[in-house]
């Protein structure tokens, strides 16, 4: 069922509005500009889930302005999967934004951080609610490319290296997925977002722009091989632009690569021509690439990179393996790992904050003198192990479900060597912050105090709180609202 | 009925609370021991509460939306034995450990954690289905590293790693098997489900051995037992009475679980009953190989912790021989099974129990080295009085616990044995014989080594035990002669259990009937394995053998694990990088590439412009040149024009020239007439003067000049005339 509301856009114009605002505002009062990057996202956030009830009543929302930027025009769309998403990108950015307000001031020109923040924000929330793929690519090139600020916020060479790095594949995502949407639009004479997918014939140039998105969305998501830019950009960024980063503008690729998977080609079209196995392909090598190079890491931002890639793996190895059970793991990990990543990032950076040690080596001792920051850490560490009942455990369970539906055992192996792996990265760390801190040979001194400020405290908290709780609510919303997302992309078909 | 189930919850939640305020309460010691006290046993009445309210009854209780199965507590009759198993003996080692813990650092972390393993314990014997089986698996897993690795020094630091390692890989074989069953009967419910599993995507073989692996880590099964003798020994002592006693017991639980009832089908086809027949099967080996390799590195060990850390997998070796024996039996396997049941139930109590005299031997010592210690009998005479007993029971003495269990392992064997004729199972009871004796033999070891002879190593400290310790170790001791001394009560209470398994109550009773324990028959098939075990103690003394070690490369762990996961861990390092590296240094080429493509483009550039800045230069130069010859050919006009210009004077005066000549030619034909005509009128004049005709005397050098140069300017304008019009 499909309804109109234009307040479909008022989550994306809101933010994309106060940008301007903030930095206007910026120049007088800093308290001013903090409040209004924290209501741009809390706005932003309450716009999304006053639908609530509507998305759960099965109503899918559109609002269409065919006569702005014509022949294509402009529309919004907001069904299960992008109602989800909204939610969590701006919730998790309402809390990255606080923790930011506190943690920002050590450091410079936060009147150019705060805007573009949030104007990545408005370019986001605009990706996940457009209705044609046309949207998509602006508000996805305005995302990309106010990122790039916050990539090279510090300036300093390696940022600057990094953000070329970040900036160069950024645009050949953008050529890449320009190319696609013009071949789509050649063979199906529209380009807007249709349950089913659009009309297009399995050919070469259509599989030429299906090479086209995986290529865009790749690079945004950081599948392997396309992934280089994403451990130089989170490292050096500053820890709640690498949250952000991390935790949600890689979901944003894998976003895409949903819609254009079940909503573009179609189901029916990728289990007929197979397209699928190449994208099973790269997901599985991302998963052990991404894992095993973790372990290799010393400093924690970019373990966490690394990290991030494995995990992003699982996601598109939800996708690829077009079975139900597999995409609500996908769905699911798109929330969970929003979550888990955004608290061990957030973590990082207030020890980082606190001490300056970012080198996983120095963190012997660490849980005794920063407890809090320390127990997120853990939890969301385990949560990504996939210990039960934290989120982390659903989506592996869901997706391992999946790749058996889809007669796979090798991908569940895969999935648990993953586990195994992330356990022998991460446990170390819990390990040295926690435990073992009699042995002579590993004595360091540490902090006395906590000595992080609320406004940093909180977010993680809520995070990490969210993380283990979530899954022992009678009613778990996130897991719902991925059963209906995957299951009404997959109703379509029947 | 309602409130009822809500009972189930109690022993669950009640120690996840109590370590919350344990938690809370770090600051005063003395309420801390009270909560923790009273917060196991307020568990334990809980759990025998439960025990006694519904001996028959199956609890269900569902709630929690975590995936498409909420958490479950249905717990059978097997799961309610050993949850009030081990919430006893939590109570016996907690009140223990307040007293062993005494003076040790970071007590509320053990009480705490103490607490929280005890819930994730209880969990896996109540839980209704295997997911929740695995949550509170994985939570017992992790909540134990901490007791674990409670001293925090090298040795057990390393030993938690490899806990935990292990723990965790043997948790995700678990996950596995679980995602397996699921996935092939829709349903993680501890029901039967082989004729689901029979025929499908899965094989129940594969299933069976992934569950073995999993459950078998935390049982000890050879060769996956290596956590063990690492782990144990650093361990406080009541954690090690734990991990051996109780937490072992959760992979013998799954594992019978999995064998009885998960693979068993209620109308079994003769296709389907060979399936659990030939994993039995396998699993008697395993567990004979289990039991020998535990005695005879038991035998070798110097510590005692260590040594019973053998002696524990070597025990639950002998469990697995039962449960592998009722398997292969299938429903007749209502003996073997009891037997399983009961010797878990014995080990359970008496190597916890073994522990915690070892932990007060120490307590007094410090040491646990079998070459220092000695004599301790006259110190702790009441520690050596309850070791005792636990030691002759774990050998198996008529009137203590260990008799009556392992005479069913040997009844079960011989069951396993007629039941197919199988040749081969003929041979199970020599060998097993033979595991006795060397059960004994280490036994002796080790009471010989700790409380005869004499004491060697330093002078023993003063610290007093206290009451409470000999009160547990007496409570233990006291527990072991009365289940010895009505073994055949025990057995009944341990069929029971059998209740929703493959078994067949009717079989079973039959054969439990036919036991006989209380015969010279039994007295002598105790008394050889003893004799002959005192023979390989003293054999081993004589010869030294227990004072050699084991080589280090023999172990499995040198042979299979450390190459395995250092050749795991060196292939992600060394490769998996390298190909990483390789990744982004293509990406980093392919710039520097594109870089020096656009260098090149860019030098041909230069050159084209430099191709044309020479072309300019050869043109300009060629321009001047032709300038050059222009200017030439225009000078050469102009000297040309010059002289022609000249020409006309020239001419003029060669004109006059001409023209004076003439004149002058004219002015002497004048004269001469003149003349002539003045001599002939004259007289006629006779001398004719000759007329003055040309005379070359008379063309002057300059007109000869001006005549070649006129001929050489024509020559030329016709030469330059010809050259132009062509």
């Amino acid at each position: 069922m499909q309804a109109t509301s234009y307040a479909l856009t008022l989550p994306v114009m809101v933010p994309l509005l106060l940008a301007v605002v903030i930095y206007a505002v910026g120049q007088r009062s800093w308290q001013l500009r903090n409040g209004l990057s924290v209501a741009a996202a809390l706005s932003s956030f309450l716009l999304v889930v006053q639908h609530y009830r509507t998305i759960m009543a099965d109503v899918t929302l559109v609002a269409e302005f065919p006569e702005l930027l014509p022949p294509l025009g402009v529309s919004f769309r907001m069904d299960h999967l992008g109602f989800l998403v909204a939610a969590v990108v701006s919730f998790v950015w309402l809390l990255v934004t606080i923790y930011s307000t506190a943690y920002m001031v050590k450091e410079h020109a936060k009147n150019r951080y705060y805007p573009f923040s949030v104007l990545t924000l408005a370019g986001a929330m605009g990706v996940v609610l457009s209705g044609d793929l046309f949207t998509f690519f602006l508000f996805f090139e305005m995302m990309s490319l106010s990122a790039y600020v916050l990539v090279i916020h510090e300036e300093t060479a390696a940022a600057m290296r990094a953000g070329y790095r970040y900036l160069i594949l950024t645009i050949i995502g953008g050529l890449a997925l320009l190319f696609s949407i013009i071949a789509v639009f050649h063979q199906a004479g529209g380009v807007t977002f249709t349950p089913g997918g659009l009309p297009l014939e399995a050919d070469g140039l259509a599989f030429f722009a299906y090479l086209g998105f995986l290529i865009g969305f790749g690079i945004k998501a950081g599948m392997v091989p396309l992934h280089v830019w994403l451990p130089e950009a989170h490292p050096v960024a500053p820890s709640p632009a690498s949250a952000l980063l991390s935790g949600l503008m890689l979901k944003i690729g894998a976003f895409g690569l949903i819609r254009v998977v079940f909503q573009v080609f179609g189901l029916e079209m990728m289990e007929a021509t197979k397209w699928n196995d190449l994208l099973i392909l790269l997901a599985a090598i991302t998963i052990f690439l991404g894992s095993a190079v973790a372990i290799t890491q010393d400093d924690i931002k970019r373990r966490l990179a690394y990290s991030s890639v494995g995990q992003m793996g699982y996601i598109l190895l939800g996708i690829g393996l077009l079975q139900e059970r597999a995409l609500i793991g996908a769905i699911f990990h798109i929330f969970a790992h929003a979550f888990m990543k955004s608290s061990l990032f957030l973590a990082a950076g207030a020890i980082i904050y606190n001490t300056g040690k970012r080198k996983v080596s120095d963190w012997v001792g660490m849980g005794r003198s920063m407890l809090i920051t320390m127990s997120v850490f853990t939890v969301a560490a385990l949560s990504m192990v996939g210990v039960p009942p934290l989120v982390g455990f659903v989506s592996k369970w869901e997706l391992a479900l999946g790749a058996l539906d889809a007669g796979s055992v090798a991908f569940v192996i895969l999935l648990l060597l993953s586990s195994l792996m992330n356990f022998i990265y991460y446990f170390p760390l819990i390990q040295n912050a926690f435990f073992g801190e009699g042995l002579a040979h590993t004595a360091q001194a540490q902090p006395k105090r906590e000595n992080v400020p609320l406004a940093m405290l909180v977010p993680m908290v809520v995070l990490a709180a969210v993380i283990l709780i979530i899954d022992l609510l009678p009613y778990n919303i996130a897991l719902e609202l991925a059963e209906r997302a995957a299951h009404s992309l997959f109703l379509t078909v029947k | 009925m309602y409130s009822l189930d809500l009972l189930l919850l109690l022993p669950i939640l009640l120690p996840l609370f109590g370590a919350g305020l344990v938690f809370l309460s770090r600051a005063r010691k003395r309420v801390q021991d009270a909560l923790v006290v009273g917060t196991v046993l307020l568990t334990f009445a809980g759990t025998a509460a439960i025990y006694l309210l519904n001996p028959e009854h199956r609890l269900q209780l569902v709630f929690f939306h975590l995936v498409d199965y909420g958490l479950s507590f249905r717990p059978t009759n097997l799961g309610i034995l050993f949850a009030l198993l081990s919430a006893g003996l939590w109570a016996l080692i907690t009140i223990y450990a307040i007293s062993y813990m005494r003076h040790s650092h970071s007590q509320t972390r053990f009480s705490s954690f103490l607490l929280v393993s005890l819930s994730g314990c209880l969990g896996v014997f109540l839980a209704g289905d295997y997911f929740t089986l695995f949550l509170f698996f994985e939570i017992m897993t992790f909540a134990a590293y901490p007791l674990v690795i409670h001293d925090e020094d090298d040795e057990a630091m390393r030993a938690g790693d490899s806990y935990l390692y292990m723990g965790v890989a043997g948790g995700l074989v678990l996950l596995l098997g679980i995602l397996m069953l699921v996935w092939s009967t829709g349903t993680a419910d501890i029901v039967p489900a082989l004729d689901m599993l029979q025929g499908g995507a899965i094989s129940p073989y594969v299933v069976a051995l992934v569950f073995l692996i999993g459950f078998g880590v935390k049982a000890g099964l050879v060769p996956l037992h290596v956590w063990i003798p690492h782990t144990y020994p650093v361990a406080p002592a009541p954690a090690t009475a734990l991990l051996s006693g109780v937490m072992g017991k959760t992979g013998f639980y799954g594992i019978l679980s999995v064998l009885t009832v998960t693979l068993s089908s209620p109308l079994p086809s003769k296709s389907i009953a060979a399936i659990p027949m030939n994993i039995g099967f396998a699993l008697i080996w395993v567990a004979l190989l289990t039991i020998l390799c535990g005695a005879v590195m038991a035998l070798l060990q110097k510590n005692v912790k260590r040594l019973l850390a053998y002696s524990s997998i070597s025990q639950m070796g002998y469990v697995m021989l039962a449960v592998g024996c009722a398997a292969y039996l299938g429903a007749k396997g209502g003996l073997p099974y009891t037997a399983a049941v009961f010797h878990a139930f014995n080990h359970a109590v008496f190597k916890a129990g073994l522990f915690l005299m070892m932990g007060s031997v120490y307590m007094r010592t410090q040491s646990l080295d079998l070459g220092k210690l000695g004599g301790m009998a006259k110190v702790l005479p009441f520690t050596a009085l309850t070791t005792l007993v636990a030691t002759l029971a774990v050998i198996g003495v008529p009137g203590l616990s260990g008799f009556g269990s392992k005479k069913l392992v040997q009844y079960g064997i011989e069951k396993a044995a007629a039941y197919h004729g199988e040749q081969v199972l003929t041979w199970i009871a020599p060998l097993f014989i033979l595991g006795s004796a060397l059960t004994a033999a280490y036994l002796i070891k080790l009471y010989y080594g700790v409380f005869l002879g004499k004491y060697r190593g330093q002078p023993v400290s003063g610290a007093k035990e206290g009451v409470t310790i000999p009160a547990v170790l007496g409570l233990v001791a006291a527990s072991i002669v009365a289940v010895g001394l009505f073994p055949e009560r025990m057995m009944g209470l341990m069929s029971r259990s059998a209740a929703g398994t493959v078994v067949n109550f009717g079989v079973m009773t039959e054969q439990l009937a036919t036991v006989k324990l209380w015969t010279v028959s039994s007295y002598t098939a105790v008394a050889v394995p003893v004799a002959i075990g005192v023979l390989i103690f003293f054999a081993a003394r004589h010869f030294k053998f227990g004072a050699g070690t084991v080589p280090w490369w023999l172990s499995v762990e040198a042979l299979i694990y450390r190459p395995v996961t250092q050749g795991f861990l060196r292939f992600c390092c060394r490769y998996v990088t390298r190909v990483e590296g390789g990744i982004c240094d293509l990406y980093d080429r392919s710039g520097s590439v594109s870089h020096s493509v656009l260098r090149r483009v860019r030098k041909l550039d230069d050159m084209l412009d430099e191709g044309y800045e020479a072309s300019q230069r050869t043109t300009t130069l060629v321009v001047e040149q032709a300038r050059g010859l222009e200017h030439g050919i225009e000078e050469a006009y102009a000297r040309v024009g010059h002289q022609v210009a000249t020409l006309p004077t020239g001419a003029a005066s060669v004109e006059g020239e001409i023209t004076a000549v003439y004149t002058r030619v004219g002015q002497a034909a004048v004269d001469t007439t003149r003349r002539l005509r003045n001599e002939a009128a004259s007289d006629n004049h006779a001398t004719e003067q000759q007329p003055e005709v040309w005379n070359p005397q008379n063309v002057t050098l300059g007109s000869l000049v001006v005549a070649a140069v006129m001929f050489v300017v024509l020559v030329v304008l016709y030469a330059v005339g010809i050259r132009v019009l062509r």
